[in-house]
């Protein structure tokens, strides 16, 4: 395709944007240039800087003439070239306690999962369940926290949830001292005195793969409830450029997953009848058991921090189990792991969140509650279909670019 | 040659300038702050310390940016698309810092301002009457009441000149498109980098103009950047139009208002006085060109 123009291709995306007035509504998923965009740069035909700055022309065009989402998108992007942003670090090592406890507080019923301590910081894992009968504007309070030094700081709340549950850490406001034997949550003492389970942690190269097919199942397993809809953009693209036939039978391949996975994760209106024919792994056993309702319940804590890889690093704090699938509390560095409403960003600076047992079944995460704090973003992955209950081993497997970390641990639900 | 503004009539705003309200007039390629005599002296007078007024400021924006192709990309795609003004976007001009070299789009190469420099546009010729196309009336814009959020202090330049009233930014879009015509003419290695943004800026005011005078909201528009030595060609095949058109049609035709007359599609303009105009048109049939001979009253 000698004479395709990337950049022309996508300004041409971009007049449509405006004298069509195509792409109105979108609300917070990404537009057809952005996606379109994002595919390019991929696939190594368009310069990332090159696509920023067409993205910029048209989302400030579009500002321009009162197009709301891309005046946030225009606000986003603004703010994020301010100077002072937070620099992140690769996660260290840390004190993970499994700590399953129940604190009775007057306006609240709080679960604390497990206590995490470093040189940079502490935290509570807590669930709060609000008292239904009282009156509660708004989320959970925070608490203060105390070491066996005497060391005295609040923490306050950081999560999501609503009235039936908020799922979330309280996070100290200086670090107590990591090796203290205990910890108290408002007065009541928590002895940090159980172990995690034990986990191996490391990297594994990604098989070499075509760039537009490797993206393609990329965009598919993006953790992104965000940016819904957009592969059929990415087609269009990545067929304009060359680097991919229309006729190819892996688009038949991507279509059926999507038709039959859904985009919106637990909200997907997918059903496996939708599937006739095998997929390629891992979406064939995904699919095959996404409508599965025997996961075991259960939790598990970790700690687990792995190695770097394509510039991240990720922790793996604790895992929940029950009959639909799976959260995973985790922490990632840098925080733009996952992008926000209104980003755009071409880079494909994204990781997606696969697991494996070891019975051959595969799971797919995506993002639920998110905080990013310092450069650094923390929440949890929820997991679908159910964790298979004869399973006895579990990989979870934060995936980038080139590389992808395994972070292996037994279930201790299952007898070995 | 002819100067590229004949057929532009004047265009004037107001805005507000310290305490007063202050006249922008385009005239004659020229964008002058009519009351103030000396703006040279307020300049050097405002390196030395002093206040800089908001005309000259804007009066600088307007000479740094008169090349800059990002123009072409933000500005309005024709009566059918306005852009949302709703406040005096100049009042951002002071709020940032000044820029010390001439802006162009990120990732673009430095917009062709040497070359700009010889248009007749700079020669500050006397204002006077010019005989033209009635352009719309002046006007003062509202007082601000929000802003944009801008990357940059060039972003905040181009934002604020295109909320100039008047038709004032319909001037800086012809002038920018007369600029990049002489390019394209000259075929000057600056196109290289401004080639994909010039070409789709063009396509986009093609595709509304299309649409509105066919009638077709989700017409395909295929359009070739031809020489502008060539003959311009407007045909369909298979439900797309597609236009073979100089860049040049942007600053002669639709600038001027001229990409449809009398329910027919301009594809060249030409005139030797500015008043007696000969247009090359087609109906919507798309058949043969036909001329249209335009004469204006004398001034």
């Amino acid at each position: 395709m000698p004479d395709f123009d990337p950049e022309l291709y996508l300004r041409l995306m971009g007049e449509q944007l405006l004298i069509g007035r195509e792409d109105r509504n979108r609300g917070s998923r990404r537009p057809t240039i952005a996606e379109a965009a994002a595919a390019l740069v991929a696939v190594g035909v368009l310069d990332p800087e090159r696509a920023e700055s067409v993205l910029d022309d048209y989302s400030l065009a579009a500002t321009l003439r009162n197009d709301p989402d891309f005046h946030r998108r225009t606000m986003m992007r603004v703010a994020s070239r301010q100077p002072g942003e937070s620099e992140s670090r690769p996660l260290g090592p840390r004190r993970v306690v499994p700590c399953s406890r129940i604190v009775e507080q007057p306006q609240a019923t709080v679960h604390v999962r497990y206590v995490s301590l470093s040189q940079e910081a502490t935290s509570v894992a807590v669930t709060v369940l609000p008292d239904p009968s009282v009156p509660w504007a708004s989320g959970p309070a925070g608490a203060t926290l105390t070491d066996d030094r005497g060391t005295t700081v609040s923490a306050p709340f950081s999560g999501g949830g609503s009235r039936d549950g908020f799922h979330g850490r309280l996070t100290a406001q200086r670090p107590l001292a990591p090796d203290t034997a205990w910890i108290e949550l408002d007065g009541d003492r928590l002895e940090l005195t159980a172990q995690p389970s034990r986990f191996d942690a490391t990297l594994e190269r990604l098989p070499e793969q075509d760039p537009a097919h490797r993206y393609l199942w990329q965009r598919i397993a993006e953790p992104d409830e965000f940016h819904e809809n957009g592969i059929e953009p990415v087609i269009d693209a990545l067929v304009a450029a060359g680097t991919l036939s229309a006729e190819d039978p892996l688009l038949a391949d991507v279509r059926a997953v999507l038709d039959a996975w859904g985009q919106r994760g637990s909200q997907s209106s997918g059903s496996t009848a939708s599937v006739l024919r095998p997929m390629p792994e891992p979406w064939n056993s995904l699919l095959a058991r996404q409508d599965r309702r025997d996961g075991p319940k259960g939790s598990i804590v970790l700690g687990a921090v792995t190695p770097s890889f394509d510039g991240f690093s990720v922790a793996v704090l604790d895992l929940e189990s029950d009959a639909k699938g799976f959260k995973v509390d985790v922490e990632v560095a840098p925080g733009v792991g996952h992008r926000m409403p209104f980003d755009w960003s071409v880079r494909p600076r994204q990781l997606a969140w696969w697991a494996k047992d070891d019975r051959g079944n595969y799971y797919l995460g995506r993002r639920g509650n998110w905080t990013y704090t310092d450069g650094n973003g923390s929440g949890l992955i929820g997991f679908r279909p159910a964790i298979d209950p004869r399973a006895t081993r579990l990989d979870l497997m934060p995936t980038g670019e080139t590389t992808r970390a395994m972070i292996t641990f037994p279930l201790p639900w299952v007898s070995p | 040659m002819n100067p590229w503004w004949l057929g532009l009539d004047p265009a004037q705003t107001t805005i507000a300038c310290g305490e007063h309200a202050h006249r922008l007039r385009w005239e004659q390629g020229a964008l002058r702050a009519i009351d103030h005599a000396d703006p040279e002296a307020e300049r050097a007078l405002a390196a030395l310390g002093g206040q800089r007024c908001r005309c000259v400021e804007v009066l600088d924006a307007w000479s740094r940016h008169d090349g800059d192709p990002r123009v072409l990309v933000l500005a309005s795609r024709g009566p059918a698309d306005p852009l949302d003004v709703r406040a005096d976007w100049t009042a951002q001009l002071g709020t940032l810092p000044s820029i010390p070299a001439p802006a162009a789009a990120p990732g673009l190469p430095p917009a062709p301002r040497r070359q700009l420099l010889r248009l007749p546009a700079r020669q500050r010729s006397v204002a006077s009457s010019v005989p033209g196309w009635p352009g719309p009336p002046a006007h003062v814009a509202p007082p601000p009441t929000g802003r944009i959020p801008l990357g940059s202090p060039a972003e905040s330049e181009v934002i604020a000149l295109l909320g100039l009233g008047g038709g004032v930014p319909d001037r800086l879009v012809a002038t920018v498109a007369a600029a990049w015509a002489r390019q394209f003419e000259d075929a000057d290695a600056a196109l290289d980098g401004a080639r994909a943004t010039l070409h789709a800026s063009m396509h986009g005011r093609l595709s509304a103009v299309l649409r509105a005078w066919l009638g077709r909201t989700a017409v395909e528009v295929e359009l070739e950047l031809i020489d502008a030595r060539h003959a311009a060609t407007l045909s369909e095949r298979a439900g797309v139009i597609r236009a073979e058109l100089p860049f040049a049609w942007l600053a002669e035709v639709w600038s001027r208002g001229l990409a449809t007359i009398m329910g027919r599609f301009c594809l060249a303009a030409g005139t030797e006085d500015g008043r007696t105009w000969r247009l090359t048109t087609l109906g919507p049939d798309l058949g043969p060109p036909s001329m249209v001979k335009v004469e204006l009253p004398a001034a």
